[in-house]
């Protein structure tokens, strides 16, 4: 008789972690529909000021695909699929989703495209170049935060993402020349390496200005004739933080 | 046989030493706040922890009669409680989320904040009761107390800055709990209250403070030190305290730090290996490591402030703002003749020139160099035209954090200053940040207009020229109009090195916004705009900015919103546009409503009690009565304040002294309002409303005179030396020092002989008005300049004259 209510209770309790899980992967896929939604429509309102026409179905398929809740700490993941950048730790964030997109975008890239990405932060970015078809070169200096990304990126399966732990400044040499750079931190310029790296005709991109600020994102092109220019695209203000960073 | 008073004069000495503390313990919290937090609003954000003064006012009368029958306790117990919370909130206070981001696009984001700091107010709160409470008992010696509570005060700030030439503020910390406890000692054996278990408790927290050493004091995870120190590979290799602040050195082999602000798109140099410095937490910039391979520094021909060198051969050139010397080394890499670098930070000057003169050593160790501790404007005093180029370096927070910064080394009377120091031919050479919409690159090329204008040049903007490259502007201001071939020239170089162009005479718009472009030619407008023949505040498509050069008497040189652009544009985290409201006026203005409706709370609450205590009788608190307090309190409060801030920036100027002018003038200030207020004490209370309006008419008399010549008088005494400075500085103040520290005792002690608990009722009022006045009088000199601040400071003391009441009514 023990036994009998024993298995009962244990049946129970699966049953009620299975409706309970199953709850939160509804609320999760509902919350993702409503993000990328919300940035569909804001990047239908920049796309004058970025220069595009819209978000391309290839990008949004990609981001649809990555599931951010996997890239941000524990204590995060309810906030995932808000429209902002989230902390995670080592005073670093993950990018807010339409900084991502809108990059994703401005970088055309197309299958089998090489990248170059400084600063892995959480891998996310990555995960979505990557879905789009490029192969991704990406360098993280805080160690923590590069082995993390890893893991992840491991976990679902990105293979053609190359990490490195390191300084990413003076590029990735051996996998040069790249068809996009995207560089996730300004410095006070533009590191040369990576000019030097990129493609004629390919293309840079590089938020400037911190979290105090407007950040702007700038996108340097190197067209055939190797002629360098910058193109100042949006001022977009990263909501303010919450909770410890 | 056993004395009724025991040892006033120890008691004196208590006053003094926690009075000392507590200034001590203010200066204290604005340099371990800029290093954990931000540096540029942290004054604001104290004087929420001054309330504590204020709120000690309202306890002190509440609990009037427990603490009348409980001196001796009471006042050990307040002593101690400063000791310990000066160490525990501090520690407590580090911790606290500083977003000031957030605080701009959300009104409400700044109660937790002000939550936060109010607990700072506790050691506050606790070193002002112990004041309070001797002043209500000890009613008719009230202004030899409140004498000696400003000399401690004065000296305090003295040695407290002295202390910090040689001590990490964490340590200084230890020192100031220390003297807490000293003070509770102090009471306890001049009372005989339970002196064993007192020396035991003093005995115990020294030893604590001992054991446990300085607390730890570091940078929060966003400030640019504590990101540097993350990176693989990062080590600490030097960290050095001073008054100028906290310098620390930072190298990487793993990851090197990579400097090179301005380098142009269109060159691929290699940067040499470079340390990272810091100073509070904030870059202040790289030296780098060339020793072994002086090709290694190759980049700094290819920067954008290295387009002057071109323009002018083998020039002789002063580096203003030289900071870690990167424009020293760049002037001689591209053949400057001699360098003359000037530097107010002494850290600085000696890590380029003692710790690390080896990794690079051009910047201070060859022979064509020559470097100078002090501020520019000192430095342009001595001498005049004898350089080719005059290099003057600027910063600016991004987010508008420093508007209410003070500068009088970016002020139109300081570009004239600079302009002197030009051979003919000669060219200013302004370069900093740039953002969007265009701040300081258009106030700066306003600043030059009028500096060029006041020296007589009729058409300025032809003197001018406007460049931009990545993120960095470059102003140059020609002593002489340039030819054509040099703006030919000018305009090569910018091609060349892939820069644009934003301002020069004969500027077409298409040569503007072509290799780091916009979205539309933002600078180019707004340098149209601001060289308009009264361009005064300029319009951009992303809001209104004010273009009006920064004065001596107005010195805030950060300062770009108007406040109706603050005002008529409620902050938004949606839109990218909000962030044009420079956060320092938002943040100081949302912290002086929050002081004043906490001040409004603090003043009103004690009243219940008041009038219970003091009946109908003659000794009643009438209407009449107490709106007199707090008339008179209040504007005794707000003037003083507001006189010794804009002296200390009068006189700060004129010693040019960066590290200790500003101690040395409040310390004067307040040691002679402290005399003043000693004196006060030999008055008879009947001759009291003839001794204040002896004091309030010195200092309207001094204060006008001050007001309406005193720049003149000093613009013609710059040249002396520092010492004599200092002398006719103390001297100059002594008067109206003096006479500032009669009005508070004297009408405290007439007051309280009307009904005994005005006195720490008006203590509050005094504390409250003095934090709304530290926090408003930058925010009003920034309307009305400093001598509007001065003018209505002295109208407020002429109005304090006719609120002491004819009553008075001696108690026996």
């Amino acid at each position: 008789m023990q036994a009998h209510n024993l298995k009962r209770h244990v049946v129970t309790v699966l049953l009620t972690l299975l409706v309970l899980g199953s709850a939160a992967a509804d609320r999760l896929d509902e919350a993702r529909a409503t993000l990328w939604g919300l940035v569909d429509r804001q990047i239908d309102q920049l796309a004058p000021q970025l220069g595009i026409d819209e978000l391309s179905p290839t990008v949004r398929t990609a981001l649809m695909a990555v599931p951010r809740h996997e890239f941000v700490p524990p204590s995060q993941r309810d906030h995932a699929y808000e429209n902002r950048p989230l902390p995670i730790g080592h005073g670093q964030t993950i990018s807010q989703p339409l900084i991502v997109a809108a990059m994703t975008e401005l970088l055309q890239i197309g299958p089998g495209d090489v990248v170059f990405e400084l600063g892995t932060g959480s891998g996310y970015q990555a995960a979505v170049l990557a879905e789009v078809g490029a192969q991704v070169y990406s360098v993280e200096i805080v160690e923590p935060l590069g082995e993390r990304a890893r893991e992840t990126l491991d976990r679902l399966g990105y293979e053609q993402v190359e990490t490195r732990i390191g300084d990413g400044y003076e590029g990735w040499p051996e996998a040069a020349p790249f068809d996009a750079v995207i560089v996730t931190a300004a410095a006070d310029h533009i590191p040369p390496p990576l000019i030097r790296q990129l493609k004629p005709g390919g293309r840079l991109l590089i938020p400037v200005g911190n979290r105090y600020q407007t950040q702007k994102l700038v996108l340097l092109t190197r067209d055939r004739g190797g002629q360098i220019r910058t193109r100042e695209l949006i001022p977009v203000m990263f909501v303010p933080l919450t909770g410890r960073h | 046989m056993t004395s009724p008073r025991p040892a006033f004069g120890l008691q004196l000495v208590a006053i003094g030493l926690i009075s000392g503390a507590a200034i001590a313990y203010e200066i204290l919290l604005t340099r371990i706040f800029a290093l954990v937090h931000w540096q540029h609003m942290v004054a604001t954000a104290i004087g929420l922890a001054l309330l504590g003064y204020g709120a000690s006012g309202t306890f002190t009368t509440l609990a009037g009669r427990l603490l009348e029958s409980h001196f001796t306790p009471a006042f050990v117990t307040n002593a101690l409680l400063f000791a310990v919370s000066s160490v525990i909130c501090t520690v407590a206070a580090q911790h606290l989320q500083v977003d000031p981001q957030a605080i701009v696009s959300q009104y409400d984001a700044i109660l937790p904040l002000a939550a936060g700091f109010l607990l700072l107010a506790v050691p506050f709160f606790a070193a002002a009761n112990c004041i309070a409470m001797t002043l209500a008992r000890q009613r008719r010696q009230i202004p030899v107390i409140y004498g000696v509570d400003l000399l401690g005060a004065g000296l305090g700030a003295l040695l407290l800055t002295a202390a910090l030439a040689a001590l990490h503020p964490a340590q200084a910390l230890s020192g100031i709990a220390a003297i807490g406890i000293g003070v509770a000692l102090i009471e306890s054996v001049r009372t005989g209250w339970r002196t064993p278990w007192v020396s035991t408790v003093a005995g115990l927290g020294l030893a604590a403070l001992w054991i446990s050493g300085p607390i730890d004091v570091s940078p929060a995870p966003y400030k640019e030190l504590a990101r540097a120190q993350s990176v693989t590979g990062a080590n600490t290799i030097l960290q050095r305290s001073g008054v100028g602040g906290t310098v620390t050195v930072v190298d990487n082999d793993k990851v090197p730090l990579r400097a090179a602000p301005g380098l142009s798109l269109t060159s691929w140099p290699t940067l040499p290996h470079q340390i990272a410095v810091f100073v509070d937490g904030d870059s202040a910039g790289a030296i780098d490591q060339i020793e072994s391979d002086p090709g290694a520094s190759d980049y700094l021909g290819e920067l954008l402030s290295a387009l002057p060198y071109r323009l002018i051969d083998d020039p002789e050139v002063a580096q203003l703002k030289a900071g870690l010397g990167l424009g020293v080394a760049q002037a001689l890499a591209l053949g400057a003749r001699t360098v003359t670098a000037v530097e107010a930070n002494p850290l600085l000057v000696d890590l380029v020139c003692e710790d690390f003169v080896r990794a690079d050593p051009r910047r201070c160790a060859d022979d064509r160099v020559t470097w100078h501790i002090g501020t520019p404007r000192a430095f342009a005093i001595v001498g005049a035209g004898r350089f080719d180029l005059v290099y003057l370096h600027t910063h600016s927070d991004e987010a508008g954090l420093d508007a209410l910064d003070i500068d009088f080394d970016l002020t139109e009377e300081a570009f004239r200053a600079y302009l002197a120091q030009l051979r003919p031919g000669g060219l200013l050479v302004v370069e900093g940040p740039t953002r969007l919409p265009p701040r300081q690159s258009i106030r700066m090329l306003a600043t030059a207009r009028a500096a060029l204008l006041q020296d007589g040049i009729e058409a300025p903007a032809d003197h001018l020229a406007l460049l931009r490259g990545w993120q960095r502007f470059l102003l140059l201001v020609h002593r002489d109009p340039p030819t054509p071939q040099h703006r030919a020239r000018i305009r090569e170089l910018a091609e060349e090195g892939g820069f644009d162009l934003a301002w020069l005479p004969d500027l077409r718009p298409d040569e503007v916004n072509r290799y780091q472009q916009l979205a539309r030619p933002f600078f180019y407008h707004a340098a149209r705009a601001v060289l308009e023949p009264d361009g005064a505040a300029i319009t951009t498509p992303e809001g209104r900015l004010t273009a009006r050069p920064a004065t001596d008497d107005r010195p805030f040189p950060h300062r770009y919103s108007p406040w109706s652009s603050v005002v008529s544009r409620p902050p938004s985290a949606r839109h990218a546009d909000s962030v044009h409201a420079d956060a320092a006026l938002l943040i100081g203005a949302m912290v002086l409503v929050l002081v004043a409706l906490a001040s409004l709370l603090l003043i009103l609450l004690p009243l219940i009690r008041i009038r219970r205590r003091t009946g109908s009788g003659p000794h009643a608190a009438t209407p009449s009565r107490r709106f007199a307090v707090v008339g008179y309190f209040g504007l005794v409060g707000l003037a003083f304040l507001a006189i010794e801030i804009a002296w200390i920036q009068v006189l700060e100027l004129f010693l040019d002294e960066p590290l200790y002018a500003a101690a040395i003038v409040l310390a004067g200030f307040l040691v002679f309002a402290g005399l003043g207020s000693v004196w006060a004490q030999s008055h008879r209370l009947e001759h009291s409303r003839r001794v204040l309006f002896g004091a309030v008419a010195v200092i309207v008399i001094a204060g006008g005179i001050y007001l309406l010549w005193l720049a003149d008088l000093l613009a013609g005494l710059t040249a002396l030396s520092f010492p004599l400075k200092v002398i006719i500085a103390l001297v100059l103040l002594a008067p109206l020092a003096f006479a500032m520290g009669i009005p508070f005792p004297v009408g405290l002690r007439y007051f309280g002989e009307i009904a005994p608990p005005f006195v720490p009722w008006a203590w509050g009022i005094n504390g409250c008005a003095s934090v709304i006045s530290a926090i408003g009088s930058p925010l009003l000199a920034l309307a009305f300049g400093f001598s509007g601040l001065m003018a209505g400071a002295l109208a407020s003391y002429a109005l304090v004259v006719f609120l002491l009441p004819n009553d008075l009514i001696r108690t026996s």
